[in-house]
């Protein structure tokens, strides 16, 4: 019969395995929970790492010095309060009542299977949420969805048109939506004014349809094709046109001029 | 472990071949002497108290002696006294042993024998030995008091001081017995001729061997921490309990668990050991305050409510 220290042992490298896995599934469902709302909020996604790592560090930490045997007399009644007993009194060994407590328990341990402490369902339900948020997580990155923070704020605290000021950006705006582009939530810098005043884009006074597309330096992968060809009409205004430009005449006399036309000749040359 | 408990098996047949029920007062009497410490029997007259104790003796192979207590008891009367020997024409003082040396004592009515008689008991119930004069005479093992008590008649009585009730390991409660049982309590004592025998099954070694075992009755950690829980909750509960049981107790309630947990043929001790052993060592050493007492709280209730709350 093997030692009951060794039983023991192997109770607890056994509980000890599946508390590591368990655990590790845990933090990576809260790593892409985490990382799902830094997507949408435009976070450093690096930063889930630190909830999922304190999670796992403490967890397991408390989990690891638990008493197992605590969960094998729970659901195996025969054990109740017995395996406790022969655990706390192991070292005990010229006692023979003890001894034969050990024994008892020893045999009654063979019956116990390991499986029946992996939760196989909620197990499978995380793996199949951390399947759907990592899609979830590619979908928004992939499509550039997110939501402007501080707009939100600012429409929350009542500031601007209210929640109309809350925009976000599908990656597909093509202008001619009219709605007003959020130059902040588009390129991601601070100042709002570096494509200049709205009233420069006009052409004598005809206001020009132009709008500078924000997120035209990210690549929209789905946006990328063929070269699309523009035909131009001819839409210049009526106060545009165009004459020929009035050369000065300088009088000179007829016996220079024949001079002043080879200098220029030669600054031609 | 089997051996154990057909041993236990067959003294209480034994004992209900003489006493009819009281399996329970039977049990704790048991567990009084495998603990190697003294039980205090409380119950009105005529429910077999001094019988129940009467038959353990004959049970075992010990020598026992009983005790009446009476007001005018003296302690000698109980310790014994030098007495002058003549031998020869010399004169010299030889110690005359009392009843207390004996194995199993039973003091009937000790609450009726004065304080100093009392007292006179405390050193050979805790320190297993009686001291006479300048002289200490040790007691043979295995050694314990088995005394009863009446709760009613009070007058002239003299209860016993708290210090004395806490070396009793248990005090058992003796109730009425049910209505079939007193059917066969009628049946045995007032029809049948013969009166019942028991045989002694067992002798001094066998007793001190059960006692060195019921020390080695394993118990988990979780249970001796729950044990010193219920003691000291008996002292902190001060909405019930004027006075709680001592650290005595806590060694008196794992000590009780053990030897139920014998009694019963198990190779460990289990939490119902606990609770039930709680009501006879935490009784009598366990004071309600005013407040219990007006809501008509026993001391077994409170018991219960301690060990809900500390479980």
């Amino acid at each position: 019969m093997k030692k009951f220290v060794n039983v023991i042992k192997e109770i607890d490298f056994s509980f000890n395995n599946l508390i590591l896995f368990t655990n590790l599934i845990n933090a990576i469902l809260i790593f892409l929970v985490c990382a799902l709302v830094l997507t949408l909020f435009r976070g450093n996604i690096f930063y889930s790492f630190v909830p999922a790592a304190l999670y796992f560090g403490v967890s397991i930490a408390i989990k690891f010095s638990r008493k197992h045997y605590l969960d094998i007399e729970k659901e195996y009644p025969t054990l109740n309060e017995k395996l406790r007993t022969a655990v706390d009194n192991y070292k005990d060994e010229e006692n023979p009542i003890v001894d034969d407590l050990k024994k008892e328990v020893s045999r009654s341990l063979k019956h116990v299977a390991i499986g029946t402490f992996f939760a196989s369902r909620a197990v499978s339900y995380k793996i199949l949420s951390s399947i759907i948020i990592s899609f979830l997580i590619v979908f928004l990155a992939v499509n550039n969805i997110f939501i402007d923070f501080d707009k939100l704020l600012e429409g929350l605290n009542g500031n601007g048109n209210g929640p109309e000021k809350y925009s976000y950006l599908t990656g597909n705006e093509t202008g001619d939506e009219g709605a007003v582009m959020d130059v902040r939530a588009a390129g991601g810098v601070a100042s709002e004014d570096i494509y200049g005043e709205q009233v420069i884009a006009q052409l004598g006074r005809e206001e020009l349809d132009l709008v500078i597309k924000p997120s035209s330096y990210e690549v929209n992968l789905r946006d990328v094709g063929d070269a699309e060809r523009m035909d131009f009409p001819d839409v210049f205004p009526d106060e545009i046109f165009s004459s020929s430009s009035e050369s000065y005449e300088e009088n000179i006399p007829k016996e220079q001029q024949e001079l002043v036309r080879s200098y220029f000749e030669k600054i031609t040359q | 472990m089997k051996n154990y408990k057909n041993t236990f098996d067959t003294l209480m047949k034994e004992m209900g071949k003489v006493v009819v029920g009281q399996n329970d007062i039977i049990e704790q009497i048991m567990v009084a002497i495998l603990c190697d410490s003294n039980a205090l029997l409380e119950g009105y007259p005529g429910l077999a108290k001094t019988l129940a104790v009467r038959t353990i003796s004959e049970l075992f192979d010990l020598e026992f002696s009983r005790i009446q207590s009476t007001p005018d008891l003296m302690p000698s009367d109980i310790t014994g006294t030098y007495i002058i020997e003549d031998n020869d024409g010399k004169r010299k003082f030889k110690f005359q042993p009392g009843p207390v040396f004996a194995n199993i004592v039973l003091v009937d009515e000790i609450n009726r024998a004065t304080p100093k008689t009392q007292s006179a008991l405390l050193e050979s119930m805790q320190e297993k030995q009686v001291t006479v004069g300048s002289e200490t005479f040790k007691l043979e093992k295995p050694f314990f008091v088995l005394a009863t008590q009446n709760p009613i008649e009070q007058e002239g009585t003299y209860p016993l001081p708290e210090a004395q009730s806490d070396r009793f390991l248990i005090k058992i409660n003796v109730g009425y017995p049910s209505i079939d049982e007193e059917k066969e309590i009628v049946n045995k004592y007032a029809m049948e001729k013969k009166e019942p025998k028991v045989r002694k099954l067992l002798n001094k070694n066998h007793i001190v061997a059960l006692q060195a075992f019921t020390r080695q009755m394993p118990i988990a950690n979780d249970l001796k921490n729950r044990v010193v829980k219920v003691v000291n909750a008996t002292r902190t509960k001060k909405d019930i309990v004027q006075y709680g049981a001592s650290p005595r107790a806590s060694i008196g309630l794992i000590m009780a668990a053990k030897a139920r947990a014998l009694i019963k043929g198990r190779n460990h001790v289990k939490s119902e050991d606990i609770e039930t052993m709680a009501y006879p060592v935490l009784r009598h050493r366990i004071i309600l305050n005013f407040e219990a007492e007006r809501k008509g709280m026993s001391v077994d209730d409170a018991i219960t409510d301690i060990l809900k709350k500390t479980k």
